[in-house]
């Protein structure tokens, strides 16, 4: 039972760590597609 | 399980909390964290609200009668961005923080040093921003919009003006990886989505809200930036720039931020209205799909700020009638809001008090904002006090009272103590009163034609000025009544209750009052879910 709990609460953990980098790299897609966006429509 | 139980409680008891200052610098928990957000938020809603009661003091007369017209235009900036992201923002993360790890069974946030970052960041970017006003050439003073080329002419303020940005929006960004990925990974077992209270459920969506737009708003200032300082040309004319693009930017971001300021409250009327009701919510899933809908629709109606700028009969055809299609959901939710009352047993304690004055003044921001959404009308209406009505009326009675609700609403929870009734009676009179004194008489000096942002104005506007002045000094003298209230309720009063409000569900009400520094370090079981899931 300690170790299913144990092995849940890891699984939880890796699930959170993948969670965040994804939405931080959505985040930052974001940041830098605006600004490709302006260069290429300043270079048009 | 007993012994379990009993591991945890007496866990709870000795809680290995840090204390002195450390138990704050480097606090990981989520309620002390939520509590310095709220703290926070306070100070610079007065500090904002400061700013606000001189605007007023220098309209009470037409002429310039205490600020150099620089210096006024620096409060209205100052004020808006002190508002929006130092007081309103940082208030919701606050809520969010005490509550949500409560309401959905988590012991804490999923990510609780990235929490403290989030927090911590904060109070640099305000004193950043803050300093500014005593750098050469003073605060910023092109308006919280920022538009180029005016924003351009910042003195030694525009780095700071900057920086301050993109620290508030990565605060606000970090705080919303911490919500989604907490809402999405730490819900007991038996939490599914449809069983989240509606508070949960509109900072789920406020926090997708954040992570599409808030980078748009830090890429548009980062071309500000090079702009300023590398002799890059995005929105320079003269370098085939164009600055009506950075509008676009900016209200891509701008629209779906006054969502963000006002989804939350949405929630927390969902909460308040049912358990002084003492009925369920009348169609919580039509609520869901009203506000993710309301959030879908603020990513294409950005250019409805803009109708004046010139852009094609289509595009301006387009961005009204997405406009007016917002009212549809929004319609459901007052709908429900009412529906839910009917025929409920009712009671106007504060939150309830605040919930219901949300109700009807939300209302007329949005109606008048539906005014401003008709291209036409809108000509008349632009850069006009009418529009100054508009969105003080959605963000005022709107979201702070969305606010205030919250607070009264839990404080008992989190405090332990039933607060002194009778002030916060006091204190929503007072508010209810004065802000309608303060921001409905700005609808006719705007249909009178009196433009925004200028310290003087024609005598012919100097009457409902006054009024609107007496309104803003009441109303932010109304407001020293709320501090006051919580530290006489911190400090002391009669025993809340684990359930302070007698019709009150939700798994936060089944937790003892005031929580322990851990809560639900057990998930809750399933009788406790079942009983607090009842919406």
């Amino acid at each position: 039972m300690a170790a299913a709990d144990l092995e849940a609460g890891s699984e939880q953990r890796r699930r959170v760590r993948r969670s965040a980098l994804l939405w931080g790299l959505i985040a930052a897609a974001f940041y830098m597609a605006f600004i490709v966006m302006a260069v290429v429509r300043g270079t048009k | 399980m007993a012994e379990v139980q009993t591991h945890a409680e007496s866990h709870d008891e000795h809680d290995h909390k840090p204390h002195g200052w450390r138990r704050w610098v480097y606090s990981t928990n989520h309620k002390d964290i939520g509590t310095m957000y709220l703290v926070f938020a306070c100070i610079m809603f007065f500090i904002g609200g400061g700013a606000a009661m001189l605007i007023r003091l220098e309209l009470f007369s037409p002429g310039l009668q205490f600020f150099d017209p620089q210096f006024f235009n620096s409060l209205t900036t100052m004020h808006a961005l002190i508002m929006i992201f130092g007081a309103i923002m940082p208030a919701w993360t606050g809520l969010a923080n005490w509550m949500i790890p409560m309401q959905v069974g988590a012991p804490d946030m999923a990510l609780p040093r990235l929490n403290n970052l989030s927090f911590w960041i904060l109070p640099f970017a305000f004193t950043l921003l803050l300093a500014s006003f005593f750098v050469p050439g003073g605060a910023p003073a092109g308006g919280w919009t920022m538009y180029p080329p005016l924003i351009l002419q910042t003195g030694a303020a525009f780095p700071m003006l900057i920086f301050s940005v993109h620290l508030m929006g990565a605060s606000s960004i970090l705080g919303a990886i911490n919500v989604i990925v907490t809402i999405m990974n730490m819900r007991a077992p038996g939490i599914t989505l449809l069983r989240m209270p509606l508070f949960v459920w509109t900072w789920l969506i406020t926090a997708y809200l954040l992570i599409a737009v808030m980078p748009v708003l830090a890429g548009a200032v980062t071309m500000l930036l090079t702009d300023h300082f590398f002799g890059t040309t995005f929105f320079t004319a003269a370098g085939g720039g164009d600055p009506v693009m950075f509008q676009h930017i900016f209200w891509f971001f701008g629209h779906p931020e006054v969502y963000i300021l006002i989804l939350p409250a949405f929630g927390i009327v969902s909460e308040v209205i049912p358990t002084f009701s003492r009925k369920p919510l009348f169609g919580y899933e039509a609520m869901v799909y009203a506000t993710a809908s309301i959030a879908f629709l603020s990513f294409i109606v950005w250019a409805h700020h803009m109708f004046t700028v010139g852009m094609p009969l289509a595009a301006q055809l387009f961005f009204m009638l997405s406009t007016m299609l917002i009212a549809v959901p929004t319609g459901v939710k007052v709908f429900n809001w009412t529906a839910t009352m009917w025929k409920g047993s009712l009671s106007f304690e504060p939150p309830m008090l605040f919930a219901l004055a949300f109700l009807f003044l939300f209302t007329i921001g949005g109606f008048s904002g539906l005014m401003l959404a008709i291209v036409p009308a809108d000509y008349q209406y632009q850069d006009t006090y009418f529009v100054v009505a508009h969105f003080h009326y959605v963000l005022v009675p709107g979201t702070i009272f969305g606010i205030m609700a919250g607070v009264y609403y839990w404080l008992p929870k989190w405090t332990g103590n039933m607060y002194d009734m009778t002030l916060g009676k006091w204190h929503f009179w007072l508010s209810a009163i004065f802000v309608n004194v303060l921001f409905f008489p700005q609808h006719f000096l705007g249909l009178a034609g009196m433009p925004r942002r200028i310290p003087d104005y024609a005598v012919q506007f100097t009457d409902w000025n006054r009024v609107s002045s007496i309104g803003g000094f009441g109303f932010g003298l109304a407001q020293l009544l709320f501090p006051y209230l919580i530290w006489k309720c911190v400090r002391g009063g009669v025993p809340a209750g684990n359930r302070a409000w007698e019709g009150a569900h939700g798994l936060e009400w089944e937790l003892p009052s005031p929580p322990p520094f851990h809560s639900w370090t057990t998930p809750p079981s399933d009788a406790v879910i079942a009983r607090g899931a009842e919406h």
